[in-house]
């Protein structure tokens, strides 16, 4: 188990801490602790603003989020192409473009555009590099996995039929 | 809200580990910030100033890292130690400001195969205290202080880690972002180079007495 100096059973290491340790230490000057509150204050973290404490309940959240997130990029193409069977062409175009305005007024209530993306990036990430979402991204790469495997044995008869 | 009361709270404060005083300043509490600066503000500056070797930019360096540390305190994981988080970006903003100045920060490729033992036989013998030898030990501590200067940057930081923040290894690694075996192996070098420039002082092998010359 790792240890401290001090607390070393090893008499090397206790006989260099006890020479290391009288070597002086770097003193800050004496106003520089009233110049680093006065200058870290402004980023102080504000009493309202009550950030989250990061435990599993909230990591289970956020992976679910963006889950939902990725579910519903997914199936937004899906849905569109669906819509050009039932509509007409210009309809299903216009009712999009419609859909991204107002996605971007919504997102951009209150709040910058770029904001909004850098929070989301940092959600998605944070989700990502959490256990579980390191277990959905290597289910995911599976699936993809499995899906070339089917593919690649569709593609030689593919390939027979066009040569023939 | 009175002085008594703000009083109370920083005592009840001061008794928090370090994570807990983490929380209650990531909760917005202005005295847990307060506490943060007052607790870290040496052992931060002393490994800056150690690495870059220059008060007036370690002053700047220490401010910096106070700074990126609130503004990331969200990001902070409490089951962590916060003065192994705090000293990362403290190591990290120093070793970016030496990589500006074009300090060399390259050190021999480890070969934890081919590192002798650590040098104790070179020690000073400091079991012993006595008044006769303090004026000894001032001049020891003098050329303790030039030894660790002239060492290279990282075993400067393993050296002020370990022996001034009493660090064990794996936090040392995960501050300075290295291997376990790297850690130890710069470690050692450092004292082996430490006992090469104390005994070129003056202060031999185990015949020498505390704190006096041969």
């Amino acid at each position: 188990m790792a240890r401290t100096p001090a607390d070393s059973h090893d008499p090397v290491e206790r006989a260099w801490h006890a020479l290391l340790r009288r070597a002086p230490r770097r003193e800050p000057p004496p106003y520089l602790q009233a110049r680093l509150l006065a200058a870290t204050r402004a980023s102080w973290p504000a009493p309202g603003e009550v950030a989250a404490v990061p435990d599993g309940r909230g990591e289970l959240v956020v992976t679910a989020g963006v889950l939902a997130g990725a579910a519903a990029l997914t199936l937004a193409p899906v849905l569109v192409v669906a819509a050009l069977f039932v509509f007409d062409a210009g309809i299903v175009v216009e009712g999009v473009a419609r859909t991204c305005v107002w996605l971007v007024s919504w997102l951009s209530t209150g709040v910058s555009v770029w904001d909004v993306l850098m929070r989301a990036g940092r959600v998605a990430a944070a989700a990502m590099t959490s256990p579980a979402g390191t277990l959905l991204l290597l289910g995911g790469t599976l699936t993809a996995w499995l899906a070339l495997v089917g593919l690649s044995r569709l593609l030689p008869v593919e390939r027979e039929t066009v040569d023939a | 809200m009175s002085d008594s009361s703000r009083q109370g709270r920083a005592s009840a404060l001061d008794a928090l580990a370090d994570a807990d005083v983490a929380v209650a300043a990531l909760r917005g509490s202005a005295d847990a910030c307060e506490l943060l600066v007052r607790r870290f503000e040496r052992p931060v500056y002393n490994l800056i100033a150690r690495l870059v070797q220059d008060p007036s930019l370690a002053e700047d360096l220490t401010q910096d890292t106070f700074l990126k540390m609130f503004r990331a305190l969200a990001q902070y994981d409490p089951a962590q130690r916060f003065s192994s988080w705090i000293f990362r970006i403290a190591h990290n903003t120093a070793i970016d400001a030496l990589r500006v100045r074009r300090v060399p920060l390259a050190v021999p490729p480890v070969d934890p195969d081919g590192e002798a033992a650590d040098p104790v036989a070179d020690l000073p013998d400091l079991s012993s205290e006595s008044p006769e030898q303090a004026a000894g030990r001032r001049q020891l501590a003098e050329v303790l202080d030039e030894a660790i200067d002239a060492l290279r940057p990282p075993y400067r930081a393993v050296i002020v880690l370990r022996h001034h923040e009493e660090l064990d290894y794996e936090e040392i690694a995960a501050i300075m972002q290295l291997p376990l075996g790297t850690v130890k192996t710069y470690l050692h070098r450092a004292r082996r180079e430490l006992a090469e420039r104390l005994r070129a002082a003056g202060y031999g092998p185990s015949e020498t007495r505390p704190g006096g010359r041969p």
